[in-house]
């Protein structure tokens, strides 16, 4: 471990800092913030109340410092650009200044990745949040990164289109949190991640420049450096616009389910289902425990794992998918549920309750989600759920694979519990987070599929990418060498800094 | 129903039967008294529980939320003004920001519909500034309010002057803003009484129906004003109390019986009135020429869950073409003159309407809704009340 992420480490772990009254006003120098008012006008904030509500994204630790009144991370400001020449503007200052920047969308992260430990300036992107065009001829939309998910889907909805990018978070997310965690949505099977569906993007860099690309289907033309900013989770600079692909919003929606007897079973109908290149929108397989928690109302349920099917698109096709998975799931021991657990599944799921239920009962749940190759997919599952319910205090160690693809899965676990006596809730909470890093990792996993590495996954980084971490600094070092850019997160500072 | 419940909880028992003696008592222990550490040492008006569940939420009503997507400002979001309640009433936070903030509110409950608890953010917020009352922490606009009503017991001066017989079955009640602003759609009410035959009447001292002040946290004066109202209602002698206002509707209806102010005679709002002359063939339309879009008010759908009488009365009317928003109904948006926040917060307010009106003429240039403060707020355009098309038609039939 370098000396740099144990020192991140140590800042992480030391976060118990008392919000204190006598310590609240604002240090930040005023004239900085009269600079920042000059270049955008009645777009800058440094009320206590404004900076309390920007300390935080969805990372459950958050959750508890709000309970245990404790504010370690402040910013000492907030600026709302409201284009791109505002954000050069204000990344020239910062970079001059030498101040912490970090970028904002809606704050529904879960690893911490939003959250300004550091201080100095968020850049809320809350004010760049148009649609600037549908190219109906291309299919691409082109928007600014400040809109939130579901404002973006609803707008395509009524002009007749989808994105199908429809993250359980999408009420609270936005176009730029998606790009910049390599976000994937629940319909991700059929549709792609975010990745996916980026055709051009463009972006601030922490001197200030603007960088832009074309909207065009492919280029030859050496590597593609704006996709450096997918998944740079704010490390790189700003993402200002970008343009998507998008589709006719589908004519039919088909939906079958299928009880199996465990969790391999289902794993290998639905692998074999990629193999003849089918790609059903949403695939969801629960194990024994979540299926009991979502689907007990179904009959046939009981004691088995849960696997829901939708297909969606052109009539003729979705017939066909339809057809092909059914044939698939019954021939590999499914046995049919009918609709009524895809229905149930599209009530509830976005009924994020969880933590606001038990978080104030002292209980700590969180989801970590991971990828595997198919070779090793089932044991991966199994060692991860083992390694979960070894942690003393675990109650709930549960999981489901929700995004497929001919060469593997996502898996999505879901772990619960109070931490045993004499054990910090941070450290009972990090305990199982380690526990889960180093069982993925060990099977071959990678350790995030689409939530990002924030401040929790950080320490692990280095392990997971290796050599690449070296690479990875360079870039990060050249592009912002004064490291003003989201610093803290995913640990890809050099030494020096 | 305990079968059902059982069911439900049955993977929390299956995780629990796997875990150690040791787990399973403390997590009881912090199941049974964890809540309360973190609950403040005083009592609070403001329902706690609500508010820590509600400021631990990912904020999943965020994108339908009027005064955010107006601010811009994650400290508007519903979410984000919990988290600040919750400091506030732990006596973490104060100050005028923080205390500003917890009017920053339309009351428009579009986030109900996204919540898995049901939560009104309005509605929570209600409590919070009860609280801010008790502690005398109240903003100098909501402290305004509450003095204006006290002295002149309507929200503006009263400009209308339109008074039925002595006695009727029907009261007419005005409140605010016909009493001040928009007299046209009383006498347009007024008309329409006329041409059936009823015999109304209507309160001479009418003073507001209290809403601003239960929204603003002035539970005493609230009552003093339900007193009055429900005392004048009885002394009608009224059968029915019609309200072209749907807040007037709800807190007659609701809101005084939630607070033990009874009132025997049946509330409506106007839409349901004429719904029921209509059905009662009370009503002899005449043609009527007129393209418009119907804007659902948020406290109608809402809080009274008046959909379809407006717009089968609408639709009645022979020639009125009537056009649906994208966002209708139950999705319908808010004009931002709800909650008292066309008071507390005009830029805001404005901010909203602007955004509506934008939805609405995109659809028809004429705007029909069932709401006073909505027409009001839709000021610069041609806004009508649906009492003012159904007179018109009505006239029509007699000319």
């Amino acid at each position: 471990m370098s000396f740099y992420i144990a020192n991140c480490l140590l800042e992480i772990m030391s976060y118990d800092t008392v919000y204190q009254k006598d310590k609240k006003d604002c240090i930040f120098s005023k004239k900085i913030i009269e600079q920042l008012n000059s270049l955008v006008p009645n777009g800058v904030s440094d009320k206590e109340v404004d900076r309390v509500a920007y300390s935080k994204d969805y990372w459950p630790i958050t959750l508890r410092w709000l309970l245990d009144g404790k504010l370690p991370a402040l910013p000492d400001c907030i600026v709302w650009p409201e284009n791109a020449q505002h954000v050069t503007e204000i990344l020239r200052l910062a970079n001059r200044e030498k101040i912490p920047i970090v970028p904002f969308g809606e704050g529904s992260g879960v690893v911490g990745g939003a959250i300004p430990i550091r201080g100095g300036i968020v850049v809320d992107m809350k004010k760049m949040d148009s649609v600037v065009e549908i190219d109906d001829l291309g299919l691409m939309v082109t928007a600014q990164p400040g809109i939130n998910g579901m404002n973006l889907e609803r707008y395509l909805n009524r002009k007749g289109y989808t994105m199908g990018h429809i993250p359980q978070s999408i009420y609270c997310s936005s176009l730029g949190g998606w790009l910049a965690c390599r976000a994937a949505g629940q319909f991700s099977t059929k549709y792609g991640k975010i990745e996916d569906m980026v055709v051009a993007l463009e972006a601030v860099l922490p001197d200030g420049t603007i960088i832009k690309s074309k909207p065009v289907p492919r280029s030859s033309t050496g590597p593609q450096v704006e996709q450096l900013f997918l998944g740079s989770e704010g490390r790189f600079g700003i993402i200002t616009e970008a343009t998507l692909k998008i589709w006719p919003y589908p004519e039919e929606r088909s939906m079958i389910s299928f009880a199996f007897d465990d969790v391999d079973h289902a794993l290998e109908a639905v692998r074999k289902i990629m193999r003849k290149n089918v790609y059903p929108a949403v695939v969801r397989i629960y194990d024994k425990n979540e299926t009991l928690r979502h689907f007990y109302e179904i009959k046939g349920a009981k004691d088995k794992c849960m696997l829901v099917l939708l297909m969606e698109g052109d009539k003729r096709l979705v017939k066909l998918e339809n057809e092909i998975s059914e044939i698939t799931c019954k021939g590999g021991g499914g046995v049919a549920c009918g609709d009524e657990p895809v229905h149930h599944w599209l009530e509830t799921r976005f009924n994020v309750k969880e933590s606001s239920e038990f978080t104030s009962r002292g209980f700590i749940f969180d989801t970590v989600e991971v990828s595997v190759g198919w070779k090793n997919a089932p044991n991966l599952y199994k060692t991860v759920i083992e390694a979960m319910r070894k942690v003393g205090g675990v109650v709930v160690a549960s999981g489901h694979a929700s995004h497929f693809y001919p060469q593997g899965v996502c898996f999505y676990f879901t772990f619960g519990g109070i931490s045993p006596k004499d054990v910090t809730p941070f450290t009972f909470y990090e305990s199982v987070w380690d526990a889960i890093m180093k069982s993925c990792l060990e099977e071959q996993g990678s350790i995030s599929h689409h939530h990002g590495i924030g401040l929790i996954r950080a320490k692990w980084l280095e392990k997971e990418i290796g050599e690449r971490m070296h690479m990875l600094k360079k870039i990060k070092s050249a592009i912002d060498p004064h490291n003003i850019m989201n610093p803290g997160k995913m640990v890809i500072e050099s030494e020096e800094n | 129903m305990r079968v059902k419940k059982t069911k439900k909880y049955a993977w929390v028992m299956d995780a629990f039967s796997q875990t150690s003696f040791s787990t399973k008592a403390r997590a009881m222990k912090h199941f049974l008294t964890g809540k309360k550490s973190y609950l403040p040492m005083k009592k609070t008006q403001a329902d706690m529980e609500s508010v820590i569940k509600c400021a631990l939420c990912p904020n999943m009503c965020r994108f339908d939320c009027p005064v955010l997507e107006a601010e811009k400002n994650e400290a508007t979001s519903p979410s984000g003004k919990m988290r600040i309640a919750y400091l506030i009433e732990t006596g973490r936070l104060d100050g005028k920001d923080a205390f500003e903030l917890m009017y920053k509110c339309a009351g428009c409950d579009a986030c109900i519909q996204w919540c898995p608890f049901d939560f009104s953010v309005g509605d929570i917020l209600k409590g919070v500034r009860a609280d801010i009352v008790a502690d005398n922490r109240i903003p100098e606009d909501a402290a305004g309010i509450k003095e204006h009503l006290e002295k002149n017991h309507t929200m503006n001066k009263r400009n209308v002057d339109i008074k039925g017989s002595e006695k009727g079955d029907i009261l007419y009640f005005m409140g605010c803003t016909i009493l001040s602003e928009k007299g046209e759609i009383a006498e347009a009410m007024m008309g329409i009484f006329n041409t059936v035959g009823e015999k109304y009447t209507t309160i001479m001292d009418e003073w507001c129906c209290g809403a601003p002040l239960i929204n603003l946290g002035f539970t005493k004066t609230f009552k003093h004003f339900a007193e009055h109202n429900v005392e004048k209602i009885k002394d009608s002698g009224c059968k029915t109390v019609v309200c072209s206002c749907p807040t007037c509707a709800y807190i007659l209806r609701q809101v005084y019986s939630q607070m033990n102010f009874e009132i025997k005679a049946q509330v409506l709002h106007s839409s349901e009135y004429l719904l029921s002359l209509m059905k009662d063939k009370k009503m002899r339309f005449g043609h009527l020429e007129k393209e418009c879009v119907y804007h659902d008010p948020c406290t109608l759908v809402r809080k009274l869950g008046i959909e379809e009488e407006p717009r089968k009365v609408l639709k009645n009317i022979p020639g009125m073409v009537v056009k649906e928003p994208y966002f209708s109904r139950m999705d319908t948006k808010c004009c931002g003159r709800g909650g008292s926040l066309g008071n507390t917060n005009p830029d805001i307010a404005e901010k909203i309407a602007q955004k509506r009106i934008a939805e609405l003429i995109d659809e028809a240039k004429c705007i029909v809704t069932a709401c006073p403060t909505c027409t009001l707020a839709f000021d610069g355009c041609e806004v009508y009340d649906i009492s003012e098309i159904v007179i018109k038609s009505l006239e029509k039939k007699n000319e």
